[in-house]
């Protein structure tokens, strides 16, 4: 699926094969205080807000190598114009995995995961970005090169650039290679689903899960009528889906447990899926959050959070589409229409103190005109103070070249 | 208020009594007598003295120490119970030391999202046993964990044998409350584990006390899994045990720990603890497996037979949990019992990727050859962390030299062999050295250019970490007696 909702404003597109070439393209730009926005597969260009000036389009698409793949020692180093799905079938073929659960894997670069933090269903079995990422270079709005971190999976050497790059969007360098940490392919999945009828069943069926000796990868609480082929149709309910992975003997034993557990927490008639369907329910769900829309809002809080918020979206807009990581307390709306409050109406006005309440905030994940959005209505409120992440831009980026506009720096 | 100052030049008096006011009279050491504990951590060897020492037991306190500190131009750092290996919390130059102990409450334990808020001073077990009986545990384990606290485990990134399986400190860290090194206090992250904007607290994390004082910490609660299953594999040569290391990593096994002990260190433990080992073994592995109890005894025997294809004279089972325990006690206490091998140690706390275990025994023993120096070994053999503990007698300078040469050498091969010269002990002052050998200049610089951002005036542990921030260079002339964990 291409992205027709937003452009940036290119003047040109460069597509360095190396690093070095990349880096004095970026010094180039820096002495001449011409902006540079970092491109990968271009699947999240819509993701933040819109950009200042025009500038120079940087694509990492050239730098696509698997540098170095120990598969023994369960890492790899690759230069992060690598596609999701080139990488993903390199690890399958020897049997470990990256589990991110990327949408558009075909585009989707590494590079473009890390900057934007992308992370998927299994977050709740097998961590997210920043728990895979231990070696990091990227090229900084001076246009020097810098790494931290390294290749091996244990190391406190020096400042940890993994955790400041991911989720930086772009703004502090750009990342031209990395190495991730790995894990094996689980000999098998299955899923678990169940029509829960209240919001309160729900919230016991999450509470049990996060307790539940079966150790599930992913629980997820779906609602809206986009879901309802798949995991068989329970109309105006939630749906609630539990993926379990490990061993034959594991999962087999987890899905009958699984089964007894959620009807006594008032949730009976779970059922197991096939496989085909399985695969196919995980995708959708996988390539929820980037389906092109009006408007996708993604509301992030503490697990207690997720019913609370699926409750208040469901009741803003009873047609909307929802997709929540309930165990880690992610919740994903589509809106096929911009509701009639409008953006900050839904985001500032109803959801923001919601999520304030569970520890959280709101972000506007896709939005048809970014230009809309602002600080408030694209992030809520940020984690740390603004001074501080002044402060480190300008080391990172002094004439504010990298991604100007688009992140939190206003 | 004010109470009896006994001052090396150079601090004002006026500022002493300032911090007085702020903490009062009982938590200000300004005595020589009642600093000297102060002037070293577990790394012994570089001793320097703080001014005064302040105990705050809250944040504000905290904050108006610093903004005291930066008035008068007066250095100062964090100190949680010193037991950094690598002069992490040496008081550089002097200055105020902030120790963190009398912050030493669990302010909240939330089961439902996983969470608990702790200040900085709480050892780290504390946690783990206030958590007893609710079927949640703080996964992070130093051996060091009866003693060291959460806020130096944040400070240096702490590890710990089970943390192959479960993640480092960083894995763990929702969020911090931290005092800037102007005195502000902030907050970096929460409960939640999805930051808007920078994830700062992940930076704050290993960072070593150089870019804020964290006062206050989010961390995760890891459920207990449902089974474990716990092995002492017994080898006659120590190739063989590292063979079967790499062997099991590399089929896709990751155990929730696999430590190596080496045939000297064993004996020890045996001395100290009588735990039943095979002495006549050259080496033993302690690989724990843990998780749903249906598929434990699959995952047990496939280990086995791993170990028995690579030559394991025998593996054994904890045969309960008492039994497992007293296992673990021996391996976190390895460090003690070494004690009695001789009157000075010393160790490093290299990494290398994991499969290169077996090749990088026979380089340290090989090193051990060319410098006659007895070196003995105990590793996160999982995490390719490598802890050589090298045994001598300080008296002797010849050996003394011998050691610190070894001890480079051995941090080298674990460079050339891609790897790191720290896993879980930090860069502090010892390994400031090494910092160049491993980074490039560009990396320095923008590593410096971030504690900038944080830490304009470098008044707050000054001369750590970094060679560019004008480290102390101070000359080694003897190792450090203390060892790792």
């Amino acid at each position: 699926m291409t992205d027709s909702t937003y452009q940036l404003p290119i003047t040109q597109r460069l597509e360095p094969t190396t690093v070095a070439e990349l880096a004095a393209l970026v010094q180039q730009a820096h002495d001449q205080e011409i902006a540079v926005y970092p491109l990968g597969g271009q699947t999240a260009i819509h993701y933040g807000l819109a950009a200042k000036n025009d500038g120079w389009g940087m694509s990492t698409t050239q730098l696509n190598n698997i540098v170095d793949f120990p598969v023994k020692d369960l890492t790899i180093t690759v230069e992060t114009g690598i596609t999701m799905q080139t990488l993903n079938d390199a690890l399958a073929k020897e049997g470990l995995m990256l589990p991110l659960d990327v949408p558009q894997q075909s585009r989707a670069t590494l590079g473009g995961v890390i900057s934007t933090n992308t992370n998927g269903a299994r977050r709740f079995g097998f961590g997210t970005v920043r728990d895979y990422v231990i070696g990091i270079e990227a090229v900084n709005g001076k246009g020097q090169v810098f790494h931290g971190g390294g290749r091996v999976v244990k190391n406190v050497a020096g400042y940890d650039f993994c955790k400041l790059l991911t989720g930086s969007v772009g703004t502090l360098g750009i990342i031209t290679q990395t190495t991730v940490k790995l894990k094996p392919l689980p000999e098998e999945s299955v899923t678990v689903v169940v029509g829960v009828e209240h919001a309160d069943i729900a919230e016991a069926c999450v509470a049990m899960l996060l307790e539940s000796p079966t150790v599930p990868s992913a629980i997820e609480l779906l609602y809206g009528n986009a879901w309802n082929e798949l995991t068989g149709n329970f109309k105006d309910n939630l749906t609630l889906v539990v993926q379990l992975s490990g061993t034959a003997v594991e999962t087999a034993w987890g899905q009958r447990r699984l089964i007894d557990d959620l009807k006594n927490q008032g949730a009976p008639g779970a059922s197991v899926l096939t496989s085909e369907t399985h695969f196919e329910l995980w995708e959708q769900i996988q390539e929820f959050p980037a389906e092109e829309r009006e408007l996708t809002i993604q509301v992030k809080t503490v697990s207690s959070g997720a019913v609370p918020v699926i409750e208040t979206c469901r009741a803003l807009d009873p047609s909307c589409t929802i997709q929540s990581d309930a165990g880690n307390g992610v919740v994903t709306v589509g809106f096929d229409e911009i509701p009639d409050r409008g953006i900050s109406g839904i985001v500032v006005t109803e959801l923001g103190p919601l999520a304030t309440t569970y520890h959280g905030h709101v972000e506007t994940l896709r939005c048809s005109n970014p230009e809309n959005l602002t600080l408030g209505t694209m992030w809520g409120h940020l984690a740390a103070p603004e001074w501080l992440h002044h402060r480190i831009k300008e080391q990172f980026d002094p004439r504010g070249i990298l991604n100007p506009g688009r992140f939190v720096y206003q | 208020m004010d109470g009896p100052v006994d001052l090396d030049k150079g601090i004002p008096v006026a500022l002493v009594h300032e911090l007085q006011k702020i903490i009062g009279s009982d938590g200000v050491l300004t005595a020589q007598s009642d600093r000297m504990v102060f002037e070293c951590d577990g790394f012994t060897i570089e001793k320097s003295c703080p001014d005064v020492v302040v105990f705050p037991t809250t944040t504000e306190q905290v904050a108006a120490v610093i903004k005291a500190c930066n008035r008068h131009e007066i250095p100062f750092l964090p100190r949680g119970a010193g037991t950094s290996l690598a002069g992490g919390t040496l008081a550089v130059g002097g200055g105020v030391m902030l120790v963190l102990t009398r912050m030493k409450e669990i302010e909240e334990i939330d089961l439902r999202d996983r969470y608990a808020i702790v200040q900085p001073g709480v050892v780290n077990i504390r946690l783990t046993q206030a958590l007893a009986g609710t079927g949640y545990h703080y996964a992070p384990d130093p051996s060091s964990q009866g003693a060291c606290t959460i806020g130096g485990n944040v400070a240096t990134n702490s590890g710990g044998p089970h943390t192959l399986k479960y993640g480092v400190t960083v894995n763990h860290v929702l969020g911090v409350e931290a005092v800037s090194s102007e005195g502000e206090i902030f907050r970096l992250g929460g409960p939640n584990a999805d930051p808007a904007g920078l994830d700062l607290a992940g930076v704050m994390v290993g960072s070593e006390g150089t870019l804020a004082v964290v006062t206050r910490v989010w961390v995760r609660l890891t459920r207990n899994p449902e089974g474990v299953r716990t092995m002492l594999g017994v080898f006659d040569s120590v190739d063989d045990a590292t063979n079967a290391i790499s062997a099991i990593i590399g089929a896709g096994i990751i155990p929730a720990a696999l430590e190596m002990v080496d045939h000297d260190i064993m004996v020890a433990l045996e001395e100290a603890f009588q735990f039943g080992f095979p002495l006549d073994a050259e080496a033993i592995l302690i690989i724990e497996v843990d998780g749903i109890e249906a598929g434990l005894d699959t995952q047990r025997d496939q280990i086995i037979e791993i170990c028995k294809s690579v030559g394991a004279r025998e593996v054994r089972q904890a045969e309960n949990e008492q039994h497992r325990q007293q296992l673990w006690k021996a391996r976190k206490q390895a460090f003690g019992a070494i004690g009695r091998l001789a009157s000075s140690l010393v160790t490093q706390d290299g990494v290398v990727p994991r499969t290169q275990i077996p090749q990088m025994y026979k380089t340290i023993m090989a090193i051990g050859r060319k410098y006659d120096i007895r070196i003995v070994n105990v590793f996160h053999a999982g995490d390719g962390n490598i802890h050589p503990v090298m045994l001598f007698d300080e008296r002797d300078p010849s050996q003394t030299q011998r050691v610190l040469q070894a001890g480079g050498e051995i941090l080298q091969a674990c460079l050339d062999a891609g790897g790191s010269v720290t896993g879980e002990h930090g860069i502090g002052v010892e390994k400031v050295k090494f910092m160049k050998q491993m980074f490039s200049e560009e990396d320095l610089d923008v590593m410096a250019a971030l504690r900038k951002a944080f830490n304009p005036n470098n008044r707050l542990s000054p001369d750590k970490m970094l060679p560019t921030a004008g480290a102390c260079g101070m000359e080694r002339k003897a190792p450090s007696k203390m060892v790792a964990m």
